[in-house]
């Protein structure tokens, strides 16, 4: 009930102790007495050898446990066969050689317990009584089997095994009522152990010191208290029981299922790795006391010396002490005879017949039949052990026929350690070693035996087999001066080594055995089962039928409960179709190893496969594209760490660079990375200046006087220079060894033993050297250092380079700034030079134009007298005059006009000029304005037979302007029309409202009237129409000459056009005639008017 | 202190003890105390094998208990 609430009873560190004590079988309790009457101390070794052994469990042992419980592994031999590819052979090999080595240990229980029995149940046997019991015993063999205490006590035993290891299958192969009686026993066996001990040592005598000083005072058994005063506790017999014991604790098949396969935590294997040696120290704490207290109370042969612990107590007639001992001894024996027929009950069924019954394809359902294989195997294994102790149980002591089945367990050793932490161990290895190591335990022990026993003729011990010396069982290939158990130890292990490592480094592995060979030897390491990744199954079985195949071997239950488990739901019928091709090698693995609980792993593997492929599935390999790569990566892991690290240091570097314009502060940043990464002791900047000289720009570690020194022109004869003038890296892994005179006086001064110099370049150009120096070690800078230390030097030079860049551009800038300013101030005052000039320049302008406006207005005056009197004297006024006085004086009148028509037209430019020309700007009619001009030219247009066109628009808006100055405009333009029309030549004049957008240089949000005056005169030159409204333009000197007029008229008008806020153009052909507009704006209500407005230039 | 217990946490220390109990067990070591000798009142050898098996379990329980108590 405990066990199914998940927490057992047993579960405890202290239960595992006592478990493992099952160590401890009849030959320690009955044994170790005997062998010390016979060897001294030597049996300790036993002891103290699994002692030693428990100092390593925290490792070994808890590994196997990891990987039995991680692959159900139900024994020793499953354990061999599962490490080396699930091997059916293997698994089967060492478990008959498991069953023939044990068989002389089961022997020496059932040949104590009937002894000790008979003692008991026969007074006549007990010393004293003048017999012994080794006569006793031969007096056995003369009955036949069935008279034979020995044989009744198998069938009891049998039936204990059967009661405790075979109650029912179980599929992690664990025996709670199994551990909890053997845990009983091991107590029961330890108390009546020490308090016979007790008795012995402060009943019968008075304590041990008493025992041991009449031992030692003893002339017979004073050699008892020594070692190595015999063959047979010889240094070397000692040192073979160490090895023996040593392996015994852990591979016997007994051992490796109480402490393996029985363990309940990994975690009391730390407890347990004290309490069992301190059992083993209690148990045999009384050995030597009773042993010598029996030689000095009873005496005799060393094969009563056996039954001391029993004989002792009824010698003093302490019967029930007597019984005690006996049910101690017998708790002893019978825990080791169930335990390890139980074991190799498992193992028998696992790897012999389960593999046997796959072989001959039995179908049956197996699960109910397995319970019942186990039990005979049981009765089976005892029965063998009866046999061998029928044969040759009277011809040993117990102690050596127990040592015969230790040096059999050792043999599971180097495949078992190897296969712990050797991958490369294989199958072959193993299964050819352990057979080697058999083969010579056989012949140089069992072979032995049987002589001693009487079936085989003692000669051979003598000389040989068939007489051939060198193949005495005991002296084999002459090997001779040993013991007999460290001749036989030495050639099996030797010989099972050799093999084993041979065969596996000759051999090589398949795929199942490098996949449990990493398994195993990596099993705690995490890890990604690559055999699952790289593998998946073609047609999946269904899981009903997959199911209904577990239930054979592990019953209905338990197979529904694997897959409950698996899928963590009761309702898992339709999985399937969800499962990837992983998860069902998960499941198949699963399924494999639940049935490996119940039939081993071989045979599960068997099992599995054969199903599978029975029904068309099989496993095929899935293609995997990364695989290479990722081993390719593994390999150079440590070079990508490697690589990590200088990329760290790059990129300090790169953001010490980057993060300063100040090459000051570049250099220092630098530097200390290099004494905080490297640890260097000193490092320097070195760069070269205007003047040539190489000087220490910054520094670490370096002594102010060498800074001072260490200025100097570059030169061959020192380190710095020769880096500088050469541009390479300069490496000194020991400055003992430099040959520059300069550079030997600063390195020793400063006690630098290794140095590394690299030039500093800057844009192709080398600048300065970079240098570190070690005062710790020679050689102390690496070659992946100095590459690292070049690429560190060119950022430096790249840093230096920038900085120096951007000192130069800011210098550029501010002599610029210097420069623009100097300008600017000129400029202003040039500028200030012109705007005053220009100032004089109007102002002489305008005195110019005064001038002549008052020069004007003073010549006028007397021209009009002039005029008027000539008129007066042409009408003869003042007399008569002939005619050709008339004609001189109307000459003279014309000239005079025209000279007032002139001093008129300047009076008027100056006036305009000199900005004193007023217009009176006011919304007129251009109408009225149009006909009074006409008037005023009709005689000119009749005078020249001219034909006149008047093309005006009814309604013309009213103007904003000055009437007398339009009109005046209007009389220059039509008088220059007539003046180069010729006669009988037409012009035109136009007046309307202007339609669509104002010519250029008018404002378009006003509506303008046009006006214009056409005529078919001599027309413009287009190269002359740009100076056409200058002053004083007369386009062609005989033009003037033909037609007269002062080119003052254009002019005028261009400048009244302007001052009515329009402008003025022109168009002509040449040869053909002219037209000449001007716009002024038309007069709107928003106008504010102005009445009266004064027009500057 | 605690820094000091951790240094044994090292599974070398095991491999270490091993090694010397197997040497202290074995030839030559053993032939040094295997002597006619009494010492208290006691054999000399049966003494050392006595007080040495002893202090090799202490050993490990000084070394099993400071790991599971983590010191």
């Amino acid at each position: 009930m405990r066990k199914l609430k998940g927490k057992s009873i047993v579960a405890n560190p202290y239960i595992y102790a006592m478990t493992l004590a099952v160590y401890c079988s009849s030959w320690t309790f009955y044994g170790s007495v005997g062998e010390v009457t016979n060897t001294g101390f030597k049996f300790i070794t036993i002891y103290i050898g699994p002692t030693l052994t428990a100092f390593a469990w925290g490792f070994i042992l808890r590994k196997m446990i990891r990987i039995t419980k991680e692959n159900n592994i139900t024994s020793i031999a499953d354990f061999l066969s599962s490490r080396y590819g699930k091997c059916s052979y293997l698994g089967a090999q060492v478990t008959t050689f498991a069953i023939i080595g044990i068989m002389p240990y089961i022997a020496l229980q059932l040949k104590s317990i009937s002894t000790t029995f008979e003692l008991l149940t026969h007074p006549e046997l007990r010393p004293g009584m003048q017999t012994i019991a080794g006569n006793a015993a031969t007096n056995f063999h003369n009955h036949p089997f069935y008279l034979e205490t020995a044989f009744y006590i198998s069938l009891v035993l049998a039936l204990f095994g059967a009661l405790f290891g075979a109650r029912h299958l179980d599929a992690s192969e664990k025996h709670e009522g199994m551990v909890a009686a053997i845990a009983l026993e091991s107590i029961v066996k330890l108390v009546a152990f020490l308090i016979v001990g007790l008795f012995v040592t402060y009943g019968i005598f008075d304590g041990f010191k008493d025992i041991l000083t009449q031992i030692h005072n003893h002339d017979l058994y004073k050699n008892l208290l020594l070692i190595n005063t015999s063959p047979s506790n010889s240094y070397q017999s000692w040192f073979t029981l160490v090895i023996l014991s040593m392996a015994a604790i852990m591979f016997l098949p007994r051992q490796f299922h109480m402490a393996v396969i029985e363990n309940q935590s990994e975690k009391h294997i730390k407890k347990a790795m004290y309490l069992f040696p301190l059992y083993l120290f209690l148990i045999n704490l009384f050995v030597a006391p009773i042993a010598f207290g029996g030689l000095l109370e009873i005496g005799g042969p060393s094969s009563i010396a056996d039954t001391y612990v029993l004989t002792l107590p009824l010698l003093h007639s302490q019967h029930s002490l007597s019984v005690l001992a006996f049910i101690g001894g017998l708790s002893a024996a019978t825990g080791m005879v169930v335990v390890s027929s139980v074991t190799l009950s498992t193992m028998l069924l696992n790897n012999l017949v389960m593999p046997l019954l796959l072989f001959l394809k039995i179908k049956a359902d197996l699960s109910s039949w397995l319970i019942h294989l186990k039990r005979l195997g049981i009765l089976l294994i005892i029965l063998l052990g009866y046999l061998f102790f029928r044969i040759i149980g009277d011809s040993y002591m117990l102690v050596n026929m127990g040592l015969i089945s230790f040096s059999a367990a050792i043999q599971t050793a180097p495949a078992l350690i190897g296969g712990l932490y050797w991958k490369k161990g294989t199958r072959h290895g193993a299964m050819v070693g352990l057979s080697f190591g058999f083969l010579f335990w056989f012949y140089t022990l069992m072979i032995p035996s049987f002589v001693y026993s009487g079936w085989l003729p003692g000669s051979i011990l003598l000389n040989g087999p068939f007489n051939i010396w060198w193949l005495n069982p005991i002296e084999l290939f002459g090997l001779s001066g040993f013991d007999f158990f460290s001749h036989s130890l030495f050639w099996s292990l030797s010989s099972n080594i050799m093999a084993y490592l041979a065969v596996s480094l000759i051999g090589k592995q398949d795929e199942i055995c490098l996949r449990q060979a990493a398994r195993f030897v990596d099993v705690f390491k995490p890890r990604i089962d690559r055999f699952m990744q790289e593998k998946r199954y073609a047609n999946f079985p269904a899981l009903s039928e997959l199911e209904m195949m577990m239930a054979r071997f592990i019953g209905k239950d338990k197979a529904h409960l694997v897959f409950v488990d698996f899928f963590a739901t009761e309702d898992y019928t339709d999985k399937l179709s969800e499962m990837n091709d992983q998860k069902r090698m998960q499941l198949a693995a699963e399924v494999e190893k639940s049935i490996a609980g119940s039939v081993g792993s071989s045979a599960a593997r068997i099992i599995c496969d054969t199903y599978m492929k029975a029904l068309g599935s099989e496993m095929e390999n899935v293609f995997d594209i990364f695989g290479k790569i990722s081993l390719s990566l593994e390999a150079s892991q440590e070079e990508l760490q490697q690589r990590i690290k200088e990329l760290s240091v790059l990129y300090e570097a790169s953001r010490i660079v980057a993060s300063s314009l100040d090459p000051k502060q570049v250099m220092n940043d630098l530097l200390d990375l290099l004494v905080d990464k490297f640890n260097v002791d000193n490092c320097s900047v070195r760069l070269i200046e205007h003047d040539g000289m190489l000087r220490i720009k910054a520094q670490r570690g370096l002594r102010p006087e060498f800074v001072k020194t260490a200025e100097r022109q570059p030169n061959m004869e020192c380190y710095s220079g020769e880096c500088f003038l050469t541009g390479k890296v300069i490496h000194v892994p020991d400055t003992d060894k430099i040959n520059k005179s300069i550079s030997t006086n600063l390195m020793t001064g400063q006690g630098i033993k290794s140095f590394v110099q690299s030039p500093i370049f800057s844009e192709q150009e080398i600048i300065g050297v970079l240098s570190a120096s070690s005062m710790k070690e020679k050689g102390y800078f690496s070659d992946k250092f100095i590459d690292l230390f070049q690429t560190l030097a060119q950022q430096l030079g790249v840093a230096i380079g920038t900085a120096r860049l951007y000192d130069q551009l800011a210098r550029f800038s501010k002599e610029l700034e210097v420069k623009v300013a100097e300008r600017t101030i000129e400029l202003e005052r040039k500028s200030l030079e012109l705007s005053q000039a220009n100032k004089d320049l109007k102002e002489l302008d305008r005195l110019k134009s005064e001038f002549l406006a008052n020069m004007s207005h003073e010549l006028r005056t007397p021209m009009n007298s002039i005029i008027g009197y000539t008129q007066l004297l042409i009408d003869g006024i003042d007399g008569a005059i002939n005619e050709d006085q008339k004609v001189s004086l109307e000459t003279v009148e014309r000239n005079a006009n025209n000279l007032l028509a002139l001093i008129n037209d300047i009076l008027d430019l100056s006036k305009i000029e000199a900005g004193k020309m007023t217009i009176s700007l006011s919304p007129i009619s251009l109408d009225a304005v149009i006909d009074e001009t006409l008037n005023t030219l009709n005689p000119l247009f009749e005078n020249k037979k001219q034909h006149f066109y008047l093309e005006k628009e009814d309604n013309l808006p009213l103007v904003i302007g000055d009437a007398e100055k339009l009109r005046q405009i209007l009389i220059n333009l039509l008088n220059n029309a007539i003046k180069f029309t010729n006669i009988d030549g037409c012009i035109s004049l136009k007046a309307g409202l202007l339609a669509g957008k104002p010519p250029a240089g008018l404002d378009p949000k006003k509506r303008y009237v046009s006006v214009s005056v056409e005529d078919s005169g001599i027309g413009i030159k287009p190269e002359n129409l740009e100076r056409l409204f200058g002053e004083f333009v007369q386009l062609d000197a005989s033009a003037s000459r033909k037609y007269g007029g002062t080119g003052l008229g254009l002019s005028i008008t261009k400048r009244l056009v302007e001052m009515h806020h329009g402008i003025i153009q022109v168009s002509s052909h040449y040869g053909k005639g002219s037209i000449f507009s001007f716009f002024i704006p038309i007069y709107t209500q928003t106008d504010t008017l102005q009445v009266k407005e004064t027009v500057k230039k | 202190m605690k820094r000091k217990m951790r240094i044994l946490y090292k599974r070398e220390w095991w491999v270490i003890f091993f090694i010397l109990g197997f040497f202290f067990i074995n030839y030559p070591i053993i032939h040094i105390f295997n002597k006619d000798f009494i010492i208290f009142g006691y054999p000399i050898f049966f003494l050392y094998l006595i007080m040495g098996w002893f202090c090799s379990i202490m050993v490990i329980f000084i070394y099993a208990w400071i790991s599971e108590h983590r010191l």
